[in-house]
């Protein structure tokens, strides 16, 4: 662990620091999580941090929910509410799913892969301060609008999408877009700090033996989902940068009134936005493409066709950008081309489906409850890909575009599938993460009160969206026949509510009281089974070798000629790789150091966008700040 | 838990989950009124509400099928009590995958024959057109001129704001743009929507079957100051008949469109 040297005289920052705290002295308690670079611990906070805003954009959906919930209701003015709906995308997509996703990729890849950290350990906790930072900076804005507490908010209100030219000055004064614009750039950042350490940790870390071919397909998504990463943020930075140019030095980018091309920010917005309904998604498919598999007792089905479909996903995921704007006037060649595309991806994700039953199907299903949300996921997002397909016929599309309609199918993909795989995997980890077990009665109620929730919220949406309700209206006259369809789903988000507080109650009870978790709770299948729970800093007192799909699981068991698997005999094969508690403590393993250097660079970032909002004369502090922390990062020395 | 609870739940939320496609499918009967898009009061809403339906019908197979599925896999294959032998390990069958590979995509094949059929002909201004209308958008007022009539300075004679009168029976063109912000316009009974975007000219056709009153809204987010807003900037169509529409434009051009205004329907 990291060590200054005592009474050598501080030839660094970093050697003056941990002198200043006591030389030899290794960071503990509260301390130990603002300088981690471990992996597991990131993972954790980029998870808790994650929950907490997705609690945060829940009450923002409430607070929509109720005002919707019968027509001509102010409950909030249309300004609040427009700021309500504004942030509680920004925030579900960009706060939530994502940095959820982007937590077990760190809590997994180094540990399915037998690597004992990611490939750089402190830009991974540059990540995380800088999204955790990002997080706070947009949220900031809510208090910029005058009084907070009689109503008056700052928080941006252009939609999550922000189509220019209602985002220019003359349209939205007030300093909301600025902080929207310069938050999703700072949390832009972290997304590609992320992206490049999870595509050099998956390439370049593998434990001996792990081919490509052999790792678990959930490291696949992750791969994919990094490299969609890396290519869609820059086209987000650029038109973030665009429409900053326009805002704060006067340019005329999307500035219609002076010349200026609105349909710029569109085709911008959406070449990012749809490889981002995948880096969402492809996660959690990879979730339970591990999830089904150990409840199953069977292998993956057509492991190839899974992985092969999550690439062609990838790569399709950049032609279809322009079916978000059939409506804009791109004239009948293009929104042809972008009809067929459209259509075209949905088959990889067929595929999946039937890949995902086909690996149930003849196996002994334990119904726990990482394996419910599983198959929830599957049910609720077969209906996301359907409506999906009806979007894909675009004259249809004419009048569902903009409508309720689409709003039910993006939460239908979002939340049937994205959360749904993002809680069980939630389910299925915990134990790995914490030692303790969740409990399995309460988590079906979870369950079930999540499901019956989600389904009376949405699928009254689609209805809706049929009976004409555009979306993002704050009120409604009454003789439309909306009336019922929005109470139910008013009924439907508090369902979801309360499914989230019993989740809450049951992490408190199991921390407290949950059941031992050991090893390997699930006789699952991937190496991170094999080493105790919780893993120990350096994961793996010796690397694995790898000799299969499914590695561990082909440790305890053999299959007979049928294909029927056979244990094999106990202590055999097993019993160096999962003795980690009596084994060797790690001693004598080289662990990077922790690091308060990311966090410092971290908070750089948002001390210049304050200073490009408020003051320039922050900015250089900010630039300070920022060089400071990579000097000192750059210059830390290497312990032991 | 037992497994026969299990089972039984999900038959229950399977059910649900058909009620409610069922009752969707059915509004057009519920709902005659309003901003049904399921029940067209001109051609092009209703080519639109059919390819709609011809892609609904197969996904609502599928769905049935996958939902189905996963039912029957849960009810044969959940674990029973004392048996704690492994089942086989299959690692897939790529005939079998291929299959599920290529029957998708014929299914989609073939509904993009329509699609496209329907792309071409929505997106080409039909060879006859009974009368064109410029609609302007701007937050949050929607304005109509009707070039076919000019007023005494040779300009398009302009109606009152939010009101918008077209001939039943009739192509109509509209010339579709905005002073300020993307707006987007809809009828949703007489067909899909348009963007209004500045700079822009889009052009969009509809054909009312018959004289009467439809609701359009605006579908582009707008923004909102104090009570106004997005939310606000609808607007009422009025159809008429060819003789009730020409007297209106009429009436416009001679500067009595309080006059006309009482004929609106006829
Ligand atoms: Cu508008």
């Amino acid at each position: 662990m990291a060590r200054a040297i005592p009474g050598r005289s501080p030839v660094t920052m970093a050697d003056a620091l941990r002198q200043a705290r006591g030389a030899g002295e290794p960071y503990r308690g509260i301390w130990s999580w603002f300088s981690t670079v471990d992996h597991k611990k990131i993972g954790i906070m980029y998870g808790v941090a994650a929950f907490l805003f997705f609690l945060l954009g829940g009450v923002e959906a409430l607070l929509v929910r109720i005002q919707l919930a019968a027509p001509n209701q102010d409950f909030l003015s249309p300004d609040q509410y427009n700021a309500m709906f504004t942030m509680h995308g920004t925030t579900m997509i960009f706060l939530v799913v994502m940095p959820l996703g982007v937590a077990f990729m760190n809590l997994l890849i180094p540990l399915m892969i037998g690597a004992r950290d990611v490939a750089f350990p402190r830009l991974n906790a540059f990540s995380f301060w800088v999204f955790l930072l990002g997080g706070l900076f947009l949220n900031v804005s809510f208090f910029t609008g005058g009084n907070f507490f009689k109503g008056e908010l700052g928080a941006p209100n252009t939609g999550w999408y922000g189509y220019a030219p209602l985002t220019e000055n003359a349209f939205s004064p007030g300093n909301g877009v600025d902080f929207w614009m310069l938050g999703v750039q700072i949390l832009g950042i972290a997304s590609l700090a992320g992206g490049f350490n999870f595509i050099v940790t998956i390439l370049n870390l593998r434990a001996p033996g792990m081919s490509l071919f052999r790792m678990p397909v959930f490291i696949w998504m992750s791969l994919v989902t990094s490299f969609l990463l890396i290519f869609a943020m820059p086209v987000l930075a650029v038109a973030m940068f665009q429409l900053m140019f326009d805002r704060l030095f006067g340019a005329n980018f999307f500035n219609a009134a002076a010349g200026g091309t609105p349909l710029l920010w569109q085709h911008m917005f959406w070449i990012f936005g749809h490889p981002e309904v995948y880096i969402l998604i492809l996660p959690a498919m990879g979730i339970i493409s591990e999830i089904l598999p150990t409840f199953s007792r069977k292998p993956l089905f057509g492991y190839p066709f899974v992985v092969f479909s999550g690439i062609a996903i990838g790569f399709m995921s950049w032609g279809v950008w322009a079916h978000h704007m059939f409506t804009t006037g791109l004239g009948a060649a293009a929104n042809s081309a972008f009809g067929v595309s459209t259509i075209l991806i949905s088959v990889p994700t067929g595929v999946k489906i039937f890949n995902w039953l086909a690996t149930m199907w003849g196996g002994k299903l334990r119904l726990t409850t990482p394996m419910y949300f599983a198959i929830g996921f599957i049910a609720m997002f077969t209906i996301g890909g359907l409506t999906g397909v009806t979007h894909s016929a675009v004259p249809s599309d004419y009048q569902q575009n903009d409508t309720y309609y689409v709003v039910a199918h993006f939460h239908q993909v979002l939340f049937g599938g994205a959360i749904f795989g993002i809680f069980g995997g939630i389910y299925y980890w915990f134990p790995k993460f914490t030692g303790k077990m969740l409990h399995d009665g309460w988590g079906k109620v979870n369950f079930w009160m999540m499901l019956i929730g989600f389904n009376l919220t949405f699928q009254p949406m689609m209805v809706l969206g049929i009976l004409g309700m555009p979306r993002r209206i704050q009120t409604y006259p009454d003789n439309l026949g909306w009336n019922f369809w929005n109470a139910l789903a008013t009924v439907g988000a508090f369902v979801i509510a309360a499914s989230v507080l019993v989740f809450i109650y049951n992490v408190i009870i199991s921390l407290r009281n949950g059941a031992e978790a050991g090893n390997d709770p699930w006789d699952a299948r991937t190496l991170e089974w094999s080493i105790p729970s919780p893993p120990p800093e350096h994961n793996f007192d010796e690397i694995p070798v790898v000799h299969s799909v499914d590695d561990f699981w082909h440790r305890k068991y053999v299959e007979d000629p049928k294909g029927r698997p056979v244990p094999v005999p106990a202590g055999a094969a097993v019993a160096t790789h999962q003795d980690g508690r009596d084994g060797g403590h790690g001693h004598g393993i080289h662990m990077p150091s922790p690091s308060y250097f990311p966090l410092i660079s971290a908070v750089g970032l948002p001390t210049i966008a304050f200073g490009l909002i408020y003051s320039y004369a922050l900015i250089p502090v900010g630039v300070i700040i920022l060089a400071v922390g990579l000097y000192g990062w750059v210059l830390e020395p290497v312990s032991e | 838990m037992s497994h026969r609870g299990i089972w039984l739940r999900r038959v229950l939320i399977g059910s649900l989950l058909l009620g409610t496609l069922l009752i969707f499918s059915s509004c057009s009967g519920i709902v005659s009124g309003g901003q049904n898009t399921l029940a067209p009061e001109g051609s092009v809403a209703g080519r639109q509400r059919d390819l709609f339906l011809l892609v609904v019908w197969p996904a609502a197979a599928i769905f049935v099928l996958v939902e189905g599925l996963i039912i029957l896999i849960i009810w044969r294959f959940h674990h029973r009590k004392g048996d704690d032998t492994l089942p086989r390990q299959v690692h897939g069958n790529p005939a079998l995958e291929i299959a599920w590979t290529i029957a998708p995509a014929v299914l989609l094949a073939i509904v993009a024959v329509p699609t496209l059929a329907g792309v071409v002909t929505l997106g080409a201004t039909p060879s006859k057109i009974g009368t064109t209308v410029n609609v302007s958008a701007a937050r949050w007022v929607w304005s109509f001129s009707y070039p076919d009539v000019k007023d005494s300075s040779g300009q398009p004679v302009t109606g009152p704001p939010n009101e918008l009168h077209i001939p039943a029976g009739q192509n109509v063109e509209f010339i579709i743009t905005s002073q300020d912000v993307i707006h987007s316009f809809w009828i949703p009974k007489l067909g899909g929507k348009t963007d209004a975007v500045p700079n822009r000219q889009n052009r969009m056709w509809l054909k009312a079957d018959r004289p009467g009153e439809y609701s359009g809204q605006c579908a582009e987010f707008c923004g909102a100051l104090g009570s106004e807003g997005h939310a606000t900037m609808r607007f009422r169509v009025v159809v008429q008949t060819p003789e009730a529409y020409r007297a209106y434009l009429q009436g416009l051009a001679s500067g009595s469109p309080q006059a006309v205004a009482n004929q609106g329907g006829n």
